[in-house]
């Protein structure tokens, strides 16, 4: 199969599954009514469905911005394919990228859940649980301007350069080059991610 | 969820990382961010998940 045709399959692929991501959080979120908006930090699900809609969000979120550095792997992996050398199914590399933000999708549910039973026991008023929300932001712009964010924003931006400096090797060099590029993405994003409870509903 | 909140952090997410000025972009939207919160601080009704609960107690 031609490169290009590969190129074009994975890129709809990915798309796909974003619009159908989309597609299902729009849907629920109109399926919702008003006293069901109410805020709390697991939404009142339980852990698997809140692991589920994280993953939602995740690839709605993620995968349209995650394109250019599956492909770029893929491309690599297709001139070995091509030289007749071992080469290694993109699916790999994406399966690890996403089984880092399910990790991270738990540890959120773990900190919602928690401060979901702190706000409870202690009996916090509206306008304290909303001032932890803004500090949530707030948090959210300072990490925005740090030097972390700056480091992982640079490797996040240059497919080629990630794929130069951390390139390994076979179905496990995948899984690992797929979690460290996670990994990155996560330093990008998290804060971001997390700043979506306290705005959301 | 609040979808419109997620499609502006999707966009800005890609923004940061597709567009030539992306680092440009992440500055400004932390800016943004920091006075956001600094807003929902002083004006906690400025969040719009604020429930007025007293409000709830009156009736």
């Amino acid at each position: 199969m031609a490169l290009i045709l590969q190129r074009n399959i994975i890129l709809a692929l990915l798309i796909v599954v974003a619009a159908a991501a989309w597609t299902v959080l729009v849907w629920q979120w109109l399926g919702m009514d008003a006293d069901m908006r109410m805020y709390s930090p697991t939404m009142g699900m339980k852990a698997p469905l809140f692991l589920a809609v994280w993953m939602i969000m995740m690839i709605a979120m993620m995968f349209p911005t995650a394109a250019p550095m599956v492909l770029t792997f893929h491309r690599v992996q297709a001139g070995k394919r091509g030289r007749g050398e071992t080469f290694v199914s993109t699916w790999f590399f994406v399966a690890a990228y996403m089984l880092l933000w399910g990790a991270m999708g738990a540890l959120a549910f773990a900190g919602a859940a928690g401060g979901e039973l702190i706000a409870t026991h202690a009996g916090m008023s509206a306008a304290t649980a909303a001032r932890i929300g803004g500090a949530l932001l707030l948090m959210a712009g300072a990490y925005q301007l740090s030097p972390l964010k700056d480091l992982c924003l640079a490797k996040c931006r240059t497919p080629i350069g990630f794929i130069l400096t951390s390139w390994r090797d076979g179905q496990w060099g995948a899984v690992r080059m797929g979690l460290e590029h996670g990994l990155f993405c996560l330093g990008c994003c998290w804060l971001l991610f997390l700043a979506l409870f306290p705005s959301g509903s | 969820m609040n979808i419109a909140a997620m499609a502006v952090v999707t966009l800005l997410i890609f923004a940061e990382k597709t567009l030539p000025s992306g680092e440009r972009i992440a500055k400004l939207s932390g800016v943004a961010l920091l006075l956001y919160g600094a807003a929902v601080l002083v004006f906690p009704q400025a969040l719009p998940t604020f429930q007025p609960m007293e409000a709830m107690v009156m009736d």
